[in-house]
């Protein structure tokens, strides 16, 4: 061990194996994975981004959302009502930067687009979560600065953004708001794959066995339509 | 092979004096402690705020620039970049000088290094704020701040290797292992995660895979193997014994560095089932080599009383909390806890464990030892080091049992069907004050060492303007 290069020799065979093994294996399971067409649909998944979602999620990373949120649904989570299935690779195949998110300091989002699907509650809370019934505790910050405020004026016809009137304000949505709730809209994650089927009943954590199976629930399209709390 | 030497202090060559070695290294080590613990201080404060706001949302709200997930991220990187890794730096040239018996190198081109990681890190910190974020935990600074940081890091580390390959005392000791290793795979680990992450994304979650390794890389095998070797230099050093066993220290490097780099990825993440398996056992078996480096410290302490010196203390507190963070690493990665913590607030408490349990209380004692030496005066306010040390270990107990009994809680409550975060929300009201305190501690050093860097210009400028009369 006095020797530098086998000291330098032995790290780098060492760490080699790390790269090797945490980064090239899984590149080369995971690194080329395509679209897949859903079988009960025949619709191809993941979709794309619309262009309003893919600046949305610009705006997500910006302002470090993922620092609260995650985006992945566990086994227990299905129990929980966060989501139909659970989450696989396939799920993020179009993210781009992936934001899984480590803490939950508020609920998990993969399903956000199924669980909350109104807009002008997505704004609202986006505007002040707090005032928002249910959600008084909420440690969430405010982005007021997603929003603009008018003076209401007489025979002014209501700006068709308005989110709200706070004492004789308006508030009025801006694109960025925009942008950041279609991002919302667009995480949703309920068509049935190879390798995460939906379970038969979206309330249970009774996940059918792929390898008996092998073919995604038979249920899965009645299953489509029926958000989860 | 030579047989290694199992204690730091022996020097079997002599043509460098300590002093002689400490004036070589003065230039970059100071400034990167002190600018060091600025950047502590300013996240000690941005973390503060950013647990304050979670408590009042409404606080600042009107300013994006300050709003909470830009602040956490902000804070983060600060700890990391500008606190740690140029503590870590600082340690690596000191150490590296002290054990080989040699001069620094090149001692301006360091210098030059450690401005450009300052600087790099100042761009990224103002990208992170304005919205630039990468939205990788733990790279969050922008790739624009990348080039700089390269620049800083081949001068830093040519400077490193190049005193290390003219070392005096050829034989060498474990601390040197656990810094080259360092040394070596920094670069490395950066590299991918800029190659990967930023310049040609990899696809879907492979993106997280690589954040994930960055992640386990930059903890385990860059700032707490810098740590370990520090540790591994003070304890003998200190005490005045050699090192108990040589070759448990040999065994607990080659299994560290190895189990080290398979460590990140978590348990519940969307990826082939085998990747957070295999991340899980590494965890697990992360606890070999801390064990017995734990017991190897503990055995060269013997029966060493602690509480006279300071850096000892700040030193025994990181073993233990190394320990303490092991052992919560491998039982979290065991399927029955971790269905309860994962994704709480559970995490929080073990990566405060390592960062500031064992890093930077690790990080602390070696400051206060170096910095004497390197300004050749005392330290001016010897109660502000004590009420430091107290601060800070009040203040991360207080965080630590807060975030890892809220986490419990919130987990429970999360699969149960509640809202977890609301529960876990009581358990953060007693975190920030843990912050608060750790804060106030944090400002003790900056001001003690502010106080002897002031009156060291002092002395050197009085010295010149004699030297300008005559």
């Amino acid at each position: 061990m006095n020797y530098g290069p086998l000291l330098f020799l032995g790290v780098f065979i060492t760490f080699a194996c790390s790269w090797l093994g945490m980064i090239f294996a899984p590149q080369l399971q995971i690194g080329s994975q395509e679209v897949v067409q859903i079988e009960t649909t025949g619709q191809r998944y993941p979709s794309a981004h619309a262009g309003q979602a893919n600046q949305g999620e610009q705006l997500y990373r910006s302002l470090g959302c993922a620092s609260c949120h995650t985006q992945v649904v566990r086994p227990n989570d299905v129990t929980a009502g966060l989501g139909v299935r659970i989450s696989v690779a396939q799920d993020y195949l179009y993210e781009n930067p992936v934001m899984l998110g480590s803490q939950r300091i508020g609920p998990d989002l993969k399903n956000i687009g199924l669980r909350q699907p109104d807009m002008n509650w997505q704004l609202k809370h986006l505007y002040n979560p707090r005032a928002l019934p249910g959600s008084e505790k909420s440690p969430m910050p405010k982005y007021p600065f997603l929003f603009t405020k008018r003076p209401m004026k007489e025979g002014q016809p209501p700006s068709p953004d308005r989110v709200l009137v706070d004492a004789n304000t308006e508030i009025i949505a801006t694109p960025a708001a925009y942008q950041l709730v279609s991002y919302l809209f667009s995480l949703h994650a309920e068509a049935p794959l190879f390798e995460a089927p939906l379970p038969q009943s979206p309330k249970t954590n009774a996940v059918p066995d792929s390898a008996t199976t092998n073919a995604p629930a038979t249920n899965a399209a009645a299953n489509t339509n029926s958000p989860a709390k | 092979m030579t047989s290694v030497s199992a204690n730091p202090t022996d020097a079997s060559a002599v043509k460098y004096s300590s002093a002689d070695i400490d004036a070589s290294c003065r230039g970059p080590v100071l400034f990167l402690f002190f600018s060091a613990t600025l950047w502590l201080i300013l996240g000690s404060l941005v973390a503060l705020v950013a647990s304050i706001k979670l408590h009042a949302p409404a606080m600042l709200a009107e300013c994006p620039l300050l709003t909470y997930g830009r602040l956490q991220a902000a804070q983060t990187d600060i700890f990391l970049y500008g606190f740690a890794s140029e503590v870590a730096i600082g340690l690596v040239l000191w150490l590296t000088c002290q054990l080989g018996r040699v001069r620094l190198v090149n001692a301006s081109a360091a210098t030059i290094g450690a401005v450009f990681w300052n600087l790099a890190l100042a761009i990224g910190i103002v990208g992170i704020l304005a919205g630039d974020s990468t939205g990788f935990d733990w790279f969050e600074v922008p790739r624009y701040a990348a080039p700089l940081f390269v620049v800083a890091f081949i001068l830093i580390g040519i400077v490193a290797v190049a005193t290390y390959h003219a070392r005096v005392k050829r034989t060498t000791y474990v601390s040197q292992w656990f810094l080259m290793a360092a040394l070596f795979i920094l670069p490395w680990t950066l590299t991918t995660a800029n190659l990967l992450l930023l310049i040609h994304p990899v696809r879907g979650v492979m993106q997280s895979v690589v954040d994930y390794w960055f992640i386990g890389n930059f903890l385990f095998l860059w700032l707490a193997s810098v740590a370990i070797a520090t540790v591994f230099y003070f304890i003998p050093k200190i005490s005045g014994q050699p090192l108990h066993s040589y070759y448990l220290a040999l065994f607990a490097f080659w299994t560290f560095i190895f189990f080290g780099g398979w460590c990140g990825i978590p348990a519940g993440v969307p990826l082939p089932s085998w990747l957070p398996a295999v991340s899980a056992a590494a965890r697990l078996l992360l606890l070999i080599p801390i064990l017995a480096l734990v017991v190897n410290w503990r055995l060269t302490l013997a029966n060493n009383s602690v509480k006279g010196n300071i850096t000892l203390r700040f030193m025994v507190f990181a073993m233990i909390s190394l320990l303490i963070a092991g052992l919560l690493t491998a039982g979290n990665s065991l399927p029955l806890v971790n269905d309860v913590t994962e994704f709480t607030i559970f995490t929080g408490a073990i990566s405060n464990l390592w960062l500031y349990g064992f890093i930077a209380m690790a990080f602390f004692g070696a400051i206060y030892y170096i910095a004497p030496r390197l300004t050749l005066m005392e330290w001016p306010r010897p109660a502000l080091a004590n009420m430091h040390y107290w601060l800070v270990a009040i203040g991360l107990i207080i965080l630590v049992v807060a975030l890892g009994l809220g986490g419990v809680k919130q987990g429970q409550s999360m699969n149960a069907g509640g809202s977890g975060f609301l529960v876990a929300l009581k358990f953060l009201r007693p975190s920030t004050l843990g912050l608060l305190l750790i804060a106030i501690g944090n400002l003790a050093l900056l001001m003690n060492l502010g106080c002897m860097l002031r009156a060291t210009c002092r002395k050197c400028c009085q010295c010149s303007d004699k030297g300008g009369k005559r």
